[in-house]
């Protein structure tokens, strides 16, 4: 992606800013360098929690303020919260540019914490916890990822543990808010149909005044090294067997990561981004392997685009009553045969292909672009963005063999099982 | 709309194959790809009750071998090229869409036509399929929200109404559609006259429609009036409810920690002269901001739930118009006395000028978004075929909202919501008595 210009206010608060005139929008993210990374034991959640906090009041918002004014300018919102980071984002027609500009200084320096927003927002956390606790690959991820990291914070997950939600005090959460939400701790992503110099004003005028603070040290948190295979077993009522298989892999910064994400494009299909996306591809090895074959209802694969070393996941979603063992076996085989020979250049030439495809038209829109940018600079750097495609066609099909070699092996290795339990009905 | 020419009838190329296929191309040249979508006759409404699920496992199949091509062979044409195919059916169409970059057009055309006239379903995919859509139906019997909305809609509509069947067919009818009945199916619900096909993106009317008469206009059948069938079924199960509301069942589901439920009346046909009063009014009840005026009170002020929404769908039929969220249990009876509430308000009061600003406001400038990728332009082309809205309506769009007044959606909910006669199904974790 080119023609991405970049700025750092004088506060700190960098901007990334990318003109598409194509359609009269405009994409405004706004990111915290905070996430579920930076969660001390017994606030797990502490991020998502805050990020909820910051729909609800400042001293010029309501709560729903927020939803209502985009909404009523016909634009779209949300917010999001993941292990590295907590985003924020409004798309608005372009004449618009000055709301997101004004809900995201408001919010970056003066939400309220009412105790009793918080106190409300307690129970409706809990709520999307419950929902969450409905579907099985929820409950095998959570445990999956308790035991691949016994000490770093990406084990214990975004949305925290029921216990430490509901110990949470108002006071320890503001004061995650005041320590994170600094300008010079955000990264401010525009895409659309606008004008670098009076963006760069309008940014000026909105955050200027927002003075810029000093951080929490950088969290020192190392996952030890694992030396054997661990496994993981969630019985439970459901309604198929679920097999995952984690291998501990590094960080995306890490020179291996485009060799990974060819092997992992070789397994399922490129990823159009961080969120996933792009579909299963049909012509892909474990598509092939387990559901072209009729072994298994689905399969699909996840890449951790994160800021430390992170997990590469192999899900397998059985059909009601499959035998599980044969489908732990395959898996192994799979594995192996990307140990013990490289890919087929065409092979690996295809995945690219796709990758380069599905990017162009993944990347279709402001949104996405603005996702996109931001999302390659939370776990590295934005000129990742620049140079993604290139590095995957450079990548060589015994740079593949190597990096599964390498990091797909027993020792790295956590197998989660959800077996169902139980009557299904109550 | 996109910048530059507004998507209208000097924009939009409209033409009819020999056949009687219906081509819609926009041209967006700003954009490196290309998005197909169209829909055809082949929904679930032609299926017979027995058979509930066979539209969308034939919709399935149609990738998995034709006369020329196996299912990898069908797979790799694709997946070399990164583009993306897809077959469905949903209640009243059949439907297909694909996205590629726009040099690959023909192959998404190719092989959508080859799909469509020459599959043949061997008996060992239709196998491997139907063990897919028993895996998809029961995760829908495992999971609170889909069983609950399965069940309300079963409950609205009767069992015997495609309308209150599930697309994606029960267990028991399922395990028993045979090969054979898909092969049946295909013959005589795939009618070429009854298919639309819209195309954006960086290409020109003229070379599309070349594409799509090379691989589509010689088609004959084999279904020959299937869209007629398909009208007259739509016309005959439009019955709009069996009950008359004051209907409650609760579902319980083993491991569950939260109860979601769906409570709802019967709603609008698209085109309806209440349509728009309808649509605003549950975007007011219901979606604006963080779930209207029920998220307001069920999220914001009490805390009860993480999802607290409605929804208004319409189609051809009469469709519903439902009130669902997430709860404790325990929260269930405050939950929906709220969202009752809420309806009753709507019903008695006309919205305040604010609220009805704002959805108009909304509804009219959420148009570049909604058009800003290729996919929502065919979308929006889809949806004014089919409802035959005319190509001028995104022009004469923000005067028809405009003149919805406040009275309007008052008497829309008046006539259609009843907080005493209404369908509700939860399902979760046991209920305290």
């Amino acid at each position: 992606m080119d023609d991405v210009a970049e700025h750092t206010l004088s506060n700190g608060l960098q901007v990334l800013l990318r003109e598409s005139h194509a359609v009269p929008l405009v994409s405004f993210v706004m990111w915290y360098r905070v996430g579920a990374r930076n969660e001390p034991p017994g606030m797990s959640g502490a991020s998502h929690w805050v990020e909820h906090m910051l729909f609800k009041r400042t001293e010029t918002l309501n709560p729903g303020d927020i939803g209502r004014l985009v909404n009523g300018v016909g634009g779209t919102w949300n917010g999001f919260t993941t292990e590295d980071t907590t985003a924020y984002f409004e798309t608005v027609p372009s004449q618009h540019l000055d709301l997101p500009l004004r809900i995201e200084s408001d919010r970056m320096a003066n939400a309220v914490f009412d105790p009793d927003d918080v106190a409300s927002e307690r129970t409706v956390i809990i709520s999307e916890r419950e929902g969450h606790e409905a579907e099985p690959m929820f409950l095998l991820a959570e445990a999956l990822e308790a035991a691949a990291f016994t000490t770093h914070p990406y084990g214990h997950g975004v949305i925290g543990s029921k216990a430490d939600l509901n110990r949470m005090t108002r006071d320890e959460l503001y004061e995650h808010y005041q320590d994170y939400y600094a300008p010079n701790n955000a990264l401010a992503v525009i895409a659309g149909d606008v004008a670098e110099a009076d963006v760069l004003e309008r940014m000026e005028a909105a955050f200027g005044h927002i003075p810029a603070r000093t951080l929490p040290p950088p969290l020192d948190v190392r996952e030890p090294e694992q030396t054997s295979p661990r496994e993981v077993d969630v019985r439970h009522p459901g309604p198929f067997p679920i097999l995952t298989v984690g291998h501990r892999i590094p960080e995306f910064a890490h020179p291996d990561f485009p060799a990974l994400l060819a092997l992992d494009a070789l397994l399922s299909g490129p990823k159009s981004g961080p969120f996933g996306g792009g579909g299963i591809v049909r012509t892909s090895r474990l598509y092939r392997r387990f559901v072209a074959s009729g072994m298994a209802a689905a399969v699909g694969t996840d890449v951790g685009f994160n800021i430390d070393p992170t997990l590469h996941r192999i899900t397998v979603v059985l059909k009601p009553n499959g035998d599980r063992e044969p489908i732990a076996e395959a898996v192994e085989e799979v594995i192996q045969d990307l140990h013990d020979a490289p890919p087929k250049e065409a092979e690996l030439a295809r995945a690219v292909r796709q990758a380069r495809a599905k990017q162009a038209i993944g990347l279709e829109g402001v949104t996405a672009q603005a996702m996109w940018l931001g999302f390659l600079d939370i776990a590295h750097t934005w000129r990742a963005a620049q140079t993604f495609t290139d590095r995957l066609t450079e990548v060589l099909p015994q740079d593949v063999q190597r990096a599964a070699q390498t990091y797909l092996r027993p020792e790295r290795r956590t197998t989660g099982w959800f077996i169902p339990e139980g009557p299904a009905r109550a | 709309m996109t910048r530059g020419p507004a998507l209208g009838p000097e924009t939009v190329a409209r033409s009819t194959l020999a056949n009687g296929m219906v081509l819609l191309v926009y041209p967006n040249p700003s954009s490196p790809s290309v998005a197909v979508a169209a829909q055809h006759a082949a929904g679930a409404i032609l299926e017979s009750e027995d058979d509930c699920g066979l539209a969308g496992l034939t919709a399935d199949g149609l990738n998995r071998g034709t006369a020329t091509r196996s299912f990898m062979e069908f797979s790799a044409e694709l997946d070399d090229v990164g583009a993306s195919l897809n077959f469905g059916a949903g209640i009243e169409h059949g439907s297909f869409s694909g996205r590629a970059l726009a040099e690959d057009l023909d192959v998404l055309l190719r092989l959508a036509a080859d799909g469509l006239r020459n599959s043949v379903f061997p008996d060992d995919e239709v196998e491997r399929l139907r063990d897919q859509a028993l895996t998809g139906i029961a995760h829908v019997e495992n999971n609170p929200g889909a069983l609950a909305d399965r069940r309300f809609r079963e409950l609205l509509f009767g069992r015997d109404n495609p309308y209150g069947r599930p697309d994606e067919g029960y267990a028991e009818t399922m395990r028993a559609l045979t090969p054979t009945a898909v092969r049946d199916f295909h013959a005589e619900a795939f009618d070429p006259a009854s298919i639309v096909l819209a195309v954006v993106g960086a290409v020109t009317p003229d070379a599309v429609r070349d594409l799509a008469a090379r691989y589509f206009e010689d088609w004959q059948g084999p279904g020959t009036g299937a869209a007629e069938r398909q009208r007259d079924a739509i016309r005959a199960f439009d019955t709009g409810t069996t009950t008359a509301g004051g209907v409650r069942e609760d579902l319980s589901l083993a491991g569950k920690t939260q109860t979601e439920f769906t409570l709802g009346w019967p709603g609008v046909r698209r085109l309806d002269s209440a349509y728009f009063p309808v649509m605003m009014g549950n975007y007011i009840l219901g979606q604006l901001g963080l779930g209207g005026r029920i998220g307001a009170n069920v999220r914001d002020a009490q805390g009860l739930a993480y999802h607290a929404t409605s929804h208004a769908e319409a189609a051809h039929a009469r469709m519903p118009w439902t009130i669902r969220a997430g709860v404790n249990p325990v929260n269930v009876p405050k939950a929906v006395t709220s969202g009752l509430a809420e309806a009753r308000r709507l019903m008695d009061e006309p919205p305040t000028d604010e609220e009805l600003r704002l959805t108009k406001q909304a509804m009219i400038g959420s148009l570049p978004l909604r058009l800003e990728r290729n996919g929502g332009i065919a979308g929006m082309l889809l949806t004014i075929e089919n409802f035959g809205l005319g190509l001028d309506y995104l022009m004469r769009y923000p005067d028809i909202v405009e003149a919805v007044m406040a009275e309007d959606v008052q008497q829309a909910a008046a006539r259609l919501l009843d907080p005493e006669a209404y369908t509700l199904v939860t399902a979760g974790p046991e209920l305290p008595a």
